[in-house]
């Protein structure tokens, strides 16, 4: 493969020092990509050139005669073979220094109240080019800043115009609400007025920005410098996609998180939940004492934790049975370590049996169809147009753009497939991006969606249709047949053309004006659509050479996956040359981790329940790990928690199990501890702790050792460290710990010393904890966890490492100092992690046994007794992405961006039970009643009824909803529901203050015993001592 | 407007007859009836659509491009762009077998007609919109049928009210008369043609920024390649020509190319809209002769200086261009020797300078201008011209110092060619560092002053003859 790529490089001349550089890229790429240092502006990595900001001057000369040369812009200048350039000359030198000087006109020199100080490009970018005198004599231009909503800051005046904002807002991200007004000097990047920015990946616009004017609101409200941020590599615990994250940490309270670099899946972006969703690490309503074992009387204290009181304390529940619950963000080694503790028998996932059956059909399908990575979807390949890319996108129930943004980020770069072939066609080359957006216009690949809800994709949408999700089965039922017969005939689509009534058959759109004006028979209607999108579909697909298929698990529907597998099936027939793909958007972060821990043995929550209710058996115990069971019936949770004797719950977040729990054990969040994620592919992925957190709160797999040790103490395991951990299950044959530990050897090769987490210019070591003591606290080079990771700023650079921390290169102090990092621009890292994907085995009864065994066998094991009474309405969950996930939900931030409960029902059940929009709705569900705003949609199926419930727990989903559990609210209801709206504002604006007060005074505070080696083995040696 | 008011007048008839004797030595203006133009007949019965006819009914549109290109017509607009090499670049005319058939079925391509004449000190192309619109719309069908566009637009520059009326009225008149439309004249081809009247920036008037503001977007210049002719309009295959240069085609096509490299004594051939203001006597357009030199120019047709003035300076084709003086009276007014002068022939309208007014003054206007009308896209143009503005200013306020003539060389430097995005900073470049040269020493005595040296007489002026130095004014924003 390398070999190969460096055939394709030719030759060019730098300076007269002949370099080799790909030709499929600009000569800018070409030259950063030799670690050169060339400023630029406009260009980036991801999006190309426009050459707008004329940073990336070179002379380009004709010849090694030539002498004078001319001046070309190098982002916008093709590589040519045996070109000769400089980038020292005088001429060019110069024009640089005055493209600088030229911007400073207007840029203030704020710098020191800036938040991008010290990860400035434009800083990089002005030492970079020898700028030092200001000889502007005039005043400055300003401008009236924009609220852009709780996560994004605004400070125009700092703006250079180097229009990158809204080349990625509005080109990249298909954002609608931001755009680039006025002329002149006066060019104005932001919203027509004040007011939150829509798209969910507006974060970027703080890592795009080559200056402070888009700033982390979120971070700048607690800020600190990035060279004095504690930095550690993560993996983004709020989706399946396993975007690589990089967490920021001072004074023992996160920061911020920016983007990590991987070429695979995130690249350059992440979603806002990603970015902004960390603040929940620092929420008030962390669990960070044990409950129910301590022995001593009075207040547990925090940052204390006595080792052997536990141990005494826990040796009480010795001999119960138990039966540990895992869960899908809980890291796959304590989900591990907990079935060994328990033993597959007494294991569950948490799963209900619907979801049980749904895991296994989810299995199944990864086995047989390898998921694509984001890079790998993208085409995002190292050089040039790959010939594989996809040509047809279909998306079926799963709303991508509330379950896996940065997924449907993706999506939007490969429905520019279809222009960038345009662009191929008169050699305009992908990189640049002016001129393909020119020359191609609006033209997209075809893109279906087949959804219960509408969908933000359905307005570019070929064919878009919305229909219940059994329906949705059915539909796609009906278009395997059609594939089928076309496909028995022929590659033609000879019977799709018989089967046309008209020659030129339109797709419906999400927003057809046929379907309000015919309410009264819509039904017929309906099917009309169906019809047309089924075949206009059927053609599409077998027209298309590399079709993509999206769906996932929301829904939770297992016929949906059965229905999607036999589409594949019947695809995957279809002659050579024809490779569909599949992706499948995973509920949780880790769920394709638990997929392996499936099998016929593990038990669902209805069989835990039965086991706990059993009373022949002994009592039964339970270990909950980071499990909210919220998709439990109100008398399930409460049977489980009757007949189960001793509750262990461990989590970091306050939960309505932790409150009813006899035992509740605090662990620490994602960003302080360790693990692995397996995302929706099944690659496991390595997230570091960025600090750790103060006792007695310790790791989720540090506390099921301690577990294993007092409770489980017949299991022979001792471990005191994660390596040591890993070591075990791999002693004991199993391939993923082997992976694993052979990756982080590897790395440990790469950095001997281990990687500081601190960066080589972090302050303050001595002083920032002279308040408490004036003695230097010890360097702590804590290689307890073996992570290759120091907690300090002593150790090998950050990059040395493919688990770089943070992104830094000399002169380069931004992010955009990752190219140095790459193998080439938008290549590789130079340390690539080791792509370590989990070997998903079929389950023994899916491997010969025919499709209806299957069903049989699975009914067998986890029957699914929910039955839908037919007059039932189907509640479908609907809530904006920033409360779409359980876990970010309780960011304050995300709450005062919701407008508040909205439940969305068709024009017809409103006409028919007389409600109007804007009516107050209440709806008993899982006897709980809550109430929610009324909005009418047209195109929506009578029967379904969209809810943005705040209250609603998320695992709750594509259930029926009994007619008279939904009524209208008297007006006193109406009153107190408004009470409630109003309410969860405030408190969240509250809690907004009283985390930021906290954090703030914590930052004064900070003891030394906090810093002073807590968790892993440090914590066990010096438990004692501590008390 | 109709027929018998027409041949109903006596006048007409007379000037008509008149105007047919100079048919073949001012091609362009010849028919130029600026209170009443002819109408579709009027147009007819003097000769008009003849190219046209020529053009559709006895040569393919390759031939016609020999044609064009064998006449050697130059860009009007101000760079002098062979325009047969323009059209040749569009893919339709460079397929090797045109299908015999049916030659307009590949891609769609346009045709615009830049009508946008912002530049200062330019009004030539309002007196062809004006005075013979029809001549315009039988341009705008040869181009159009040789470079196989079935659309067409003319974008004419907001503020030309009447020559707007006057161009709508002309195509409505060439749909009626199956000018425009399906099977023009019974063949085969089909033009559609639209007039879209700009909102108004200078930068409109370059191609691309063109074409990005008539399809809705901000008029931002395009990068190239691909140039228009490959990816312009909607992504298609476009030209852009000028008024000017259009309105040579029905002329080229009736009398033929030899006919028109004769109209010229020298290598640039055809005729050219002239045109001063300014600090002269008698200000205007005219038509001559491709070549003519700026003397005969200047004192023939504007009259020479006003009373009392002497001759400074002078922009030889508009605002964007550089400075000559006395020394370059003598040069004939054609691209390649104003080009070795050390200018540009631009769009060939004189902007005279005269002894009593303040050169800094004028650079610092021009300045202005293109500082107000720049994009904003590319660095040297958005935030280099209003640093040269923010210099001026004070140079003109007698609060300037010498290193602000070091700063103001070294931003000419850097908004010159090659390094901005399109042409309008180094246009802006072009005044101002000419006069730096030629005038240095107005330059050095604002500083050393510490006022402007000619404050006293142009308040003196501004007493003594406000009526002319308002006409002044209203000459150097466009007639």
């Amino acid at each position: 493969m390398a070999n190969e790529l460096e055939n394709k490089k030719v030759t060019i001349y730098i300076d007269d020092v002949p370099y080799q550089v790909s030709p499929d890229n600009n000569l800018l790429a070409g030259v950063l990509s030799n670690k050169l240092n060339l400023p630029y502006f406009c260009w980036h990595p991801s999006m190309g050139s426009v050459g707008a900001c004329r940073q990336c001057a070179v002379t380009q000369y004709n010849d090694e005669n030539d002498t004078r040369g001319r001046m070309v812009m190098s982002c916008m200048t093709p590589v040519v073979d045996g070109m000769r350039i400089g980038l020292e000359d005088d001429a060019s030198s110069k024009f640089r220094e005055q493209v600088i000087a030229a911007m400073m006109t207007n840029h203030p020199h704020d710098c020191p109240v800036c938040a991008e100080g010290g990860e400035c490009h434009l800083q990089d970018m002005t030492v970079m080019t020898g700028h030092s005198a200001r000889h502007y004599r005039g005043e400055k231009r300003t401008f009236t800043n924009q609220y852009l909503g709780e996560l994004v800051g605004h400070e125009m005046n700092r703006c250079i115009t180097c229009y990158r904002c809204v080349r990625f807002y509005k080109d990249y991200a298909g954002g609608k609400d931001f755009d680039v007004f006025g002329s002149r000097n006066q060019i104005y990047f932001g919203r027509q007025k004040d007011g939150v920015l829509e798209s969910q990946f507006s974060g970027n616009l703080v890592e795009v920005c080559p200056t402070g004017v888009f700033t982390n609101k979120l971070f700048s409200a607690h800020y600190t410098r990035k060279w004095d941020l504690q930095s550690a590599p993560s993996v983004c615990a709020h989706c399946s996609i396993g975007c690589n994250t990089s967490i920021g940490e001072r004074y023992g309270s996160v920061r911020r998180v920016v983007n990590r670099y991987n070429h695979d899946l995130n690249g350059y972006f992440l979603c806002d939940r990603g970015r902004f969703g960390i603040g929940v690490v620092n929420s008030s309503n962390r669990l960070t004492t044990i409950k129910g074992v301590h022995s001593k009387a009075g207040e547990p204290i925090v940052g204390i934790f006595n080792e052997k009181s536990f141990a005494k304390a826990v040796t009480e529940y010795r001999g119960e049975d138990f039966i540990g619950i895992g869960s899908a963000r809980a890291s796959f080694e304590a989900n591990r370590l907990l079935k060994y503790l328990v033993g597959k028998e007494n294991f569950s996932l948490g799963y209900n049996n619907q979801e049980m059956q749904l895991s296994l059909r989810h299995k199944q399908l990864l086995a047989q169809y390898p998921q694509q990575s984001l890079a790998g979807i993208e085409n995002r390949v190292q050089h040039g147009n790959g010939e594989k890319e996809h040509d047809l996108v279909l998306v079926i129930g799963e709303i991508i753009e509330q379950t896996a943004p940065r997924l449907a980020l993706t999506i939007k770069q490969v429905l520019r497939n279809a222009a960038l072939d345009k662009a191929d066609s008169i050699g305009v080359k992908h990189w640049q991006d002016s001129a393909v957006r020119t020359y191609a216009g609006d033209i997209s690949t075809p893109l279906f969606t087949l959804q219960a809800q509408a969908s933000d994709f359905d307005q570019d949408a070929n064919g878009a249709l919305v229909l219940s999700p059994s329906d949705i089965v059915k539909c796609v039922n009906r278009l395997t047949q059609l594939l089928q017969a076309d496909f028995a005939v022929s590659d033609t689509v000879v019977v799709l053309r018989e089967q046309e009534q008209s020659p030129a058959v339109e797709a419906p759109t999400a927003s057809s004006e046929s379907d309000s004006a015919a309410s009264e028979n819509s039904h017929a209607t309906n099917t009309n659509d169906e019809d047309k999108f089924v075949l206009l579909l059927a053609r599409s697909l077998s027209q298309a050479k590399m079709p993509l298929i999206i769906t996932g698990l929301t829904l939770k529907s297992p016929a949906l996956l059965v229905a999607i597998d036999q589409l594949m099936a019947c695809l995957s027939q279809k002659s050579h040359g024809y490779s569909p793909e599949l992706t499948i958007v995973a509920p949780e972060c880790n769920s394709v981790g638990n997929l392996h821990f499936l099998s016929e043995h593990t038990l669902s929550i209805e069989q835990v329940i039965e086991r706990c209710a059993d009373n022949n058996e002994q009592a039964t115990s339970l270990v909950i790990l980071e499990q909210d069971l919220a998709q439990l019936t109100q008398a399930q949770s409460q049977q489980l928690r009757q007949h189960c004797k001793t509750m262990i719950v461990l989590d970091h977040t306050s939960s309505d199990l932790s409150q009813v729990a006899d035992v509740v054990l605090p662990v620490a969040s994602i960003s302080e501890s360790n693990g692995h994620f397996v995302n929706f592919q099944g690659r496991l992925q390595r997230f570091s702790s960025v600090h750790i957190a103060p006792k007695p709160i310790l790791e989720n797999w540090y506390w099921l050792n301690l577990l294993a040790k007092y409770l489980f103490a017949h299991k022979e395991l001792n471990v005191t460290n994660l390596t040591q951990l890993q070591s075990f299950f791999a002693k004991h044959g199993e391939p993923w710990a082997l992976q694993v530990l052979t990756c982080q050897s590897q790395q440990q090769e790469q950095s001997k010393q281990g990687v500081a987490r601190q960066t080589h210019r972090a302050s303050g070591r001595t002083a920032m904890t002279a308040n408490q003591s004036v003695h230097e606290v010890k360097t702590y080079l804590e290689n307890s966890h073996n992570d290759a990771l120091n907690y300090s700023m002593e150790g090998a650079n950050a990059a040395t490492s493919s688990q770089m921390p943070y992104t830094w290169s000399p002169a380069w102090n931004s992010n955009q100092s990752v190219f140095q990092h790459q193998q080439e621009v938008n290549g590789e890292l130079i340390h690539k992690a080791n792509e370590n994907l989990l070997n998903l085995t079929l389950s023994v009864f899916f491997d010969e046994s025919p499709q209806i065994s299957v069903t049989k066998k699975l009914e067998q094991l986890w029957p699914d007794l929910s039955v839908d009474k037919v007059d039932d309405l189907i509640v479908i969950q609907n809530s904006p992405w920033f409360v779409a996930e359980q876990q970010t939900k309780r960011l304050p931030e995300f709450i005062l961006m919701f407008s508040g409960n909205t439940v969305s029902i068709s024009a017809n059940f409103a006409k028919k039970n007389e409600i109007q929009a804007l009516d107050t709705l209440k709806l008993t569900i899982n006897e709980k009643t809550l109430f929610a705003k009324v909005k009418i949609i047209n195109n929506q199926p009578d029967n379904i009824i969209l809810a943005s419930i705040y209250e609603l727990p998320l695992a709750m989903n594509n259930f029926s909803l009994a007619a008279q559990n939904i009524s209208k609210a008297t007006s006193e209801e109406t009153e107190s529901f408004q009470q409630v709206e109003l309410s969860r504002k405030l408190t969240a604006q509250q809690e907004k203050a009283n985390v930021l007060a906290r954090l703030k005074k914590q930052d004064q505070t900070i003891p030394i015993t906090f810093l002073d080696g807590i968790g892993g083995v440090e914590g066990e040696s010096k438990g004692d001592s501590n008390v | 407007m109709t027929d018998s008011t027409f041949d109903d007048s006596p006048l007409n008839a007379a000037w008509l007859d008149q105007a047919l004797t100079q048919s073949l030595t001012k091609p362009l203006t010849h028919l130029v009836n600026i209170d009443q133009p002819l109408d579709f007949d009027g147009y007819v019965k003097a000769g008009g659509y003849m190219g046209a006819t020529k053009a559709l009914k006895e040569f393919s549109p390759k031939e016609v491009l020999a044609i064009v290109s064998d006449s050697g017509l130059k860009g009007r607009g101000g760079a002098g762009f062979p325009t047969g090499m323009k059209w040749s670049c569009v893919p339709a005319l460079q397929e090797k077998k045109p299908t015999e058939s049916s030659p307009f079925n590949h891609e769609n391509s346009y045709l615009i007609c830049n009508a946008d004449e912002m530049e200062p000190g330019t009004f030539k192309d309002r007196y062809l919109l004006e005075g013979v619109p029809h001549q315009l719309i039988e341009a705008m069908i040869i181009a159009s049928y040789t470079i196989s566009a079935n659309k067409a637009y003319i974008f004419l520059r907001g503020e030309y009210f009447l020559a707007a009326q006057r161009l709508q009225q002309a195509i409505d008149q060439a749909y009626e008369n199956n000018w425009l439309g399906e099977h023009i004249q019974g063949t085969e081809y089909q033009l559609d043609l639209y007039l879209h009247t700009s909102a108004g920036r200078y930068i409109c008037g370059e191609e691309t920024a063109l074409i990005n503001a008539l399809e809705g977007k901000r008029a931002n210049p395009r990068a190239k390649p691909p140039f228009p002719q490959v990816s312009g309009l909607f992504g298609k295959p476009t030209v852009v020509n000028n008024v000017e240069t259009l309105s040579n085609l029905p002329h080229i096509l009736k009398h033929g190319s030899e006919w028109f490299k004769n109209l010229s004594p020298n290598s640039d051939p055809g005729t050219k809209m002239y045109a001063a203001c300014g600090q002269v006597k008698n200000p205007g357009v005219w038509e001559l002769p491709m070549g003519v030199t700026i003397r005969e120019l200047l004192y023939d047709y504007a009259g020479g200086m006003k009373d009392g003035v002497k001759l400074k300076g002078l922009l030889p084709g508009g605002a964007s261009t550089d400075f000559l003086t006395e020394q370059h009276l003598d040069t004939p007014m054609d691209f390649d020797s104003i080009g070795k002068a050390g200018s540009r022939l631009g769009t060939g309208g004189l902007i005279v300078l005269g002894d009593k007014s303040c050169p800094v003054a004028m650079v610092l206007n021009l300045l202005r201008f293109f500082s107000q009308e720049s994009c904003g896209w590319c660095t040297p143009c958005r935030d280099g011209t209003p640093w040269a503005v923010e210099i001026l200013t004070r140079i003109e306020q007698g609060k300037g110092c010498n290193e602000d003539l070091a700063q103001l060389h070294e931003l000419c430097d850097f908004m010159w060619l090659g390094k901005t995005h399109c042409a309008l900073a180094p246009g802006a470049v072009e005044p101002l560092k000419s006069a730096m040269r030629y005038f240095e020493e107005d330059f050095k005595q604002h500083i050393e002053q510490g006022c402007c040296p000619y404050v006293q007489g142009i308040s003196e002026q501004k007493i003594t003859k406000p009526n002319e130095s308002n006409k002044e004014r209203e000459a150097s924003h466009g007639e």
